[in-house]
């Protein structure tokens, strides 16, 4: 018999994984458990009711280190879900001893100075798309174009906000690592 | 040139980093460095396995411990041991650690009189 599915659009910036994962929470004790996980989209299977905690980990891995990483997850009682490029979601009883994943402030700071140097790759690649589609349009403008441009610039901006406060997070997290 | 100047960079270590780093005195993989450090600190110590697995990759990159023995491809779970870099390391910490403690119980004893 095929399961139940239901997908969800929901929208966290990157800092706001303790609202996420009570949110994720909140759907297993209703019986929606997380089945996938992709930037916006959450894929939800029908079960039992269970109080089950999530966590989405950014890790950026070579290949060959994947098993082993998930392996030190499933160790201390966390499922591998899914993953999308660099995002690793696990799941765990509510129960479980190991239930914070990260129990120090140094290893989050990894985690969100990865997230950070991807956000400043990222702000010159959407500039030189704004910029070569500018080019584009003075040739010949069409609505298309401009709609495109005007995603990637909302999206632009978007990265911009997420950076600034990226880097008020790592700053605070360096800051409590120092102290 | 001197030694010293290179750990001077990584002491202190974080609790994290420290704990590690003196469970792999002898070879284990990442679940036996977490019951070790847990048995080692009667429970206080809890390592969540996002924490574990930055602390191996960190001491591994800056050479204090590496992998240990032959890995198999078919073998997910690595084992580590502590580099010679890393023991010396240790050894520092202790100085570090109980030159601390040296000082801070003198500094009790004699500032007995005084009521806080």
């Amino acid at each position: 018999m095929k399961k139940k599915l239901k997908q969800c659009i929901r929208f966290f910036w990157v800092w706001q994984e303790e609202k996420e994962m009570k949110w994720l929470r909140q759907m297993s004790q209703k019986g929606w458990h997380l089945k996938n996980a992709c930037i916006f989209l959450y894929t939800f299977e029908k079960g039992e009711p269970t109080d089950i905690v999530y966590y989405g980990d950014f890790k950026y891995l070579k290949k060959t280190d994947v098993e082993e990483y998930i392996g030190m997850y499933s160790d201390a009682g966390w499922k591998f879900i899914c993953s999308q490029g660099s995002w690793f979601y696990f799941s765990s009883p509510a129960d479980n001893k190991y239930k914070e994943v990260y129990t120090d402030n140094q290893s989050r700071l990894i985690k969100y100075r990865r997230l950070l140097l991807i956000h400043v790759i990222f702000i010159p690649i959407l500039m030189n798309s704004l910029r070569m589609i500018a080019d584009r349009m003075s040739d010949n403008e069409t609505v298309l174009m401009g709609t495109l441009m005007l995603i990637i610039f909302v999206i632009f901006l978007v990265f911009i906000y997420s950076t600034i406060r990226l880097i008020g997070v790592v700053s605070k997290l360096n800051k409590s690592i120092k102290e | 040139m001197n030694k010293n100047d290179d750990f001077r960079k990584i002491s202190p270590l974080t609790e994290t980093s420290f704990y590690v780093l003196i469970s792999l005195l002898e070879p284990l993989h990442g679940y036996g460095i977490m019951q070790k450090v847990e048995k080692l600190s009667q429970g206080r110590i809890i390592f969540g396995p996002g924490t574990l697995y930055g602390a191996i990759n960190n001491l591994q990159s800056i050479g204090l411990i590496s992998m240990y023995g032959e890995t198999t491809s078919n073998d997910r779970k690595k084992t580590y041991l502590v580099t010679e870099k890393g023991k010396v390391l240790i050894n520092l910490e202790i100085d570090r650690l109980k030159e601390m403690i040296i000082n801070a119980e003198s500094l009790i004893e004699n500032t007995k009189h005084i009521k806080y």
